[in-house]
């Protein structure tokens, strides 16, 4: 779990942007605060599922909030 | 830090006082004349009262300053990181359990089999909230 994701998010300038605390976010998406957090951080990968629902909280299209940042070695980076 | 991970700093507490409360006087019983079960349930019974009134205590503290996580169920990371200590916790289990099936045939146990079993049951949940704890910290 604490492996370099290779994908990045703008959860934490979107949120900002609408001007949601972690908290607000927290509660629009059943998780906790240390989860959002995590999430931020990039420390914790969630899930498809919470990966939609904090593009809904937050308004926007899900590859708008995750982006894809691994080189270009990897094969899934290369579709991508 | 969130209300699981205070609730696992408690039990973890709360294990540790509970086995204090249980080897201590046991380690000296059984030095001294053998294993007594009357003894044994006695103190185990003392062990898990002590367990009990803290994590009670414990919980009710926390849940005072949180109503609103306590009341919520476990978001998909709290799953993972409980899986992922009790996956832990019930390999310490079973390697102190198949360890002590071995020693039992090689070594005269037999006044230690049953507080090394419990030394086994403890040291496994306390391999679950050290993981538990390392991961609230870094996933």
């Amino acid at each position: 779990m604490a492996r370099i994701l290779p994908f990045t998010n703008r959860v934490r300038e979107l949120r900002e942007c609408l001007g949601l605390t972690q908290a607000d976010l927290a509660a629009r998406i059943s998780m906790t605060r240390q989860t959002v957090i995590a999430i931020e951080q990039g420390r914790y990968s969630p899930s498809l599922e919470a990966a939609f629902r904090i593009a809904l909280a937050l308004d926007r299209p899900v590859a708008d909030v995750f982006v894809w940042t691994a080189d270009g070695d990897d094969e899934v980076g290369k579709i991508a | 830090m969130s209300f699981r991970e205070k609730m696992t700093w408690v039990m973890t507490v709360a294990t540790l006082a509970a086995s204090w409360v249980y080897f201590v006087p046991m380690i000296e019983v059984v030095g001294q004349a053998g294993f007594i079960a009357p003894a044994s349930a006695a103190l185990g019974l003392g062990a898990v009262i002590i367990l009990v009134m803290i994590a009670v205590a414990g919980i009710i503290i926390s849940a005072l300053s949180n109503v609103r996580e306590a009341d919520a169920p476990l978001d998909e990371r709290e799953r993972k990181i409980a899986q992922q200590g009790e996956a832990v916790g019930a390999f310490v289990l079973g390697g102190g359990v198949m360890g002590l099936i071995v020693a039992a045939h090689m070594l005269a146990l037999a006044d230690w089999l049953v507080p090394a079993l419990v030394a086994a049951l403890v040291a496994s949940q306390l391999a679950t909230f050290a993981v538990q704890l390392f991961l609230y910290r870094r996933a």
